[in-house]
């Protein structure tokens, strides 16, 4: 393709590369360009800034109260608990991401279409990401990997819950960590969360607290902190703050296969 | 210590560092323009609740933000609107949403108004430059932006030629980038 001979036409091009209507061909030139040019990329990067602005067109709303509530209360620490996993910096070590099937499938639509030529700023932007996933998915699958491995499975027995959560634990005791894995959970009530309790010579062990994604599902690294050999567990809906027996609802509970 | 007035930047060293203070700032900052998207493309307010959280909490999870790639306003807008194009098309990957924010932080540090305007001074300046634009011009950009329509079926809804639908799609946002280049030009 020919680079355009007047700034029009220059413009006129990389608003279609933000817009995300150019050829493949078109797409690959601009690129091209972009990485030859400072000047060129700040000026997409304005572009890209322009149109996310357009979403301050929409009438002034304030988001619900609770809401702000809700998403602090899953970032801020419990108050400690009389367990001996009391430090919240120990608790559930929340993995910075989650899988499922569909999208391990997503990734792959994404490396798929970059196969075929389809190259475009999005997709490389997804690309990258998609790599640093894989990165971060061999750390997760060398801890599945050990021979000492134990697997609980997760089922429902909550009466009262729509939808019927499962999953399953792996306790890998040479890891001092566990995975728990979980889909199809709803959203626990606002004030509440998820606490798993490991059983361990008859004692309860307060193992970690959690709320499942959009999607229902769960993916979390959990420190071993004296559970390494519970047999079962069970997962609760407690108040998010504080351990009240009388809040508690079970609704989940593991037992080793 | 994290203080409301810092910038973006400063504010996403704290979240970096687990200071929790500071997303309650960045929430406070901009999630009145995270949920006011989402709930204009899913005209649903717990879809819009839904996606805000998830939103914030991706990015506290994971956050890592290269401000020379545009401010923190901009990365949570894009992180919106995958989000809910994803579910608006029922793909409910949590995956894509993030594809802007994986880049490392630069040394480089600019400041540009959007960080320095509030969401309600942002939005004046977002309506007026909107309402210069020609009303066919507004009508696809909406329609491409909020909706997520692609150009072919714009063309098909609104029965013009694809030829007119880019040429009118390209066109205002060029203009909307030259009326907006006060708060998107870097200084």
């Amino acid at each position: 393709m020919n680079v355009p001979e007047s700034i029009e036409s220059q413009n006129e091009l990389l608003a279609g590369y933000v817009l995300g209507d150019l050829s493949p061909e078109e797409s690959a030139a601009v690129e091209q360009q972009l990485q030859d040019d400072p000047d060129l990329a700040a000026e997409v990067e304005q572009l890209q800034a322009t149109m996310s602005l357009m979403a301050l067109e929409t009438p002034a709303v304030a988001p619900p109260p609770g809401l702000r509530d809700r998403i602090l209360a899953q970032v801020t620490e419990p108050i400690p608990s009389p367990t001996k996993v009391s430090d919240p910096a120990i608790r559930g070590n929340i993995l910075p991401f989650r899988f499922g099937a569909r999208e391990l499938l997503t990734g792959a639509a994404a490396i798929a279409l970059a196969l075929l030529g389809i190259s475009n700023f999005q997709m490389q932007q997804r690309l990258a990401s998609v790599e640093q996933e894989f990165a971060e998915y061999q750390d997760a699958i060398a801890l599945l990997q050990q021979p000492q491995n134990r697997l609980l499975s997760i089922q429902s027995v909550s009466d009262t819950m729509s939808s019927e959560g499962m999953g399953s634990l792996v306790i890998a005791p040479e890891q001092d960590a566990a995975i728990l894995t979980l889909q199809n959970l709803e959203m626990p009530p606002e004030g509440m969360v998820y606490r798993m309790w490991a059983f361990v010579d008859g004692e309860k062990v307060d193992c970690t607290d959690f709320v499942p994604d959009a999607s229902g599902q769960v993916f979390l690294q959990v420190p071993l902190e004296g559970w390494e050999g519970a047999n079962s567990v069970v997962i609760n809906i407690e108040s998010a703050g504080s351990q009240e027996p009388e809040t508690a609802e079970m609704v989940l509970t593991g037992e080793s296969l | 210590m994290v203080r409301a007035e810092q910038d973006d930047l400063a504010i996403f060293d704290a979240l970096r560092g687990g200071n929790s203070e500071a997303l309650q700032i960045l929430y406070d900052r901009y999630g009145e323009a995270v949920y006011r998207l989402a709930l204009r493309m899913l005209k649903n307010p717990t879809d819009a609740e839904d996606i805000t959280q998830e939103v914030f909490l991706s990015f506290w999870r994971r956050g890592s933000y290269d401000p020379q790639r545009g401010s923190l306003l901009v990365v949570l807008l894009v992180m919106t609107r995958s989000l809910a194009l994803n579910r608006l098309r029922k793909v409910q990957s949590q995956r894509n949403l993030i594809q802007h924010c994986t880049h490392h932080v630069s040394a480089e540090i600019h400041h540009s108004w959007l960080e320095t305007l509030s969401v309600s001074e942002l939005s004046q300046q977002v309506h007026q430059a909107i309402s210069q634009l020609p009303a066919a011009q507004q009508q696809v950009l909406q329609l491409a932006y909020f909706e997520g329509m692609s150009q072919t079926d714009i063309a098909q809804q609104l029965n013009i030629p694809l030829g007119t639908v880019k040429t009118r799609n390209r066109q205002g946002l060029l203009k909307l980038r030259q009326l907006l280049s006060g708060l998107v030009e870097v200084s």
